[in-house]
């Protein structure tokens, strides 16, 4: 019976008529050969309760330990996530007190050369005021 | 009961069937979708609903697990399609 000419002309007419595969003139020559014919019914009401009991399929149930497992890896991969943030912002911290004696270093050699240069400009400035006759012994030594 | 009768459908029925009722597609979305003719597709749902009332009917009488039942397969949609 597998060849394609065996296909039932009914069978396929009623499975299109069920479909809501025909068109209006066809549909209504089903429904006049249905109203005439108590076997044509019969057929008709099989394959549609057939078709029907496919409602019956159960949704497929998600297996309860891959719900379990998967929940766990996505709870292990946030509180890895969490780790990560936490020992970046450790290392931030950590390493802007590592930066610490190199900023007070800088610092103070800022400090020491704002000082040194003040004094220096203090001196000429100073220098420039004295009279000629000292000026030019300081400038001699 | 069901799933089996399903699952005993040849391939390309079971696609068939699946497209027209869970995905709600037409003969032309099935035939589009599957590469077939829509007269291809008609005779494909034809033969999975006609295999499938054979192989629920005894569960439909007596509610017995379906037997074993010799299908139609769709070898002659398959040439269709090419």
């Amino acid at each position: 019976m597998n060849d394609y000419n065996s296909v039932d002309e009914d069978d396929e007419l009623l499975t299109a008529y069920l479909d809501g595969e025909l068109n209006d003139q066809e549909r209504r020559a089903v429904q006049h050969r249905l109203a005439d014919d108590a076997k044509l019914r019969q057929r008709l009401a099989e394959l549609q309760r057939a078709w029907d009991l496919l409602d019956e399929l159960p949704d497929t149930p998600v297996n309860q330990e891959f719900t379990k497992s998967t929940l766990e890896l996505v709870v292990q991969r946030v509180e890895k996530d969490v780790k990560q943030v936490s020992v970046t912002r450790d290392g931030i911290r950590l390493g802007w007190l590592r930066g610490m004696p190199l900023i007070v270093v800088l610092c103070g050699a800022g400090l020491f050369a704002g000082v040194a240069g003040g004094s220096v400009w203090r001196w000429n400035n100073n220098r420039s005021k004295l009279p000629t006759w000292m000026s030019s012994q300081t400038s001699r030594d | 009961m069901v799933k089996q009768a399903v699952q005993a459908l040849a391939e390309r029925q079971r696609i068939a069937l699946t497209l027209s009722k869970f995905e709600g597609l037409s003969y032309q979305e099935i035939a589009d979708t599957m590469g077939m003719s829509v007269k291809a597709v008609k005779s494909l749902l034809s033969r999975a609903r006609v295999n499938l009332k054979l192989l629920l009917q005894p569960y439909m009488d007596i509610g017995a697990p379906p037997t074993a039942v010799e299908l139609d397969d769709d070898e002659a949609e398959q040439g269709e399609s090419e």
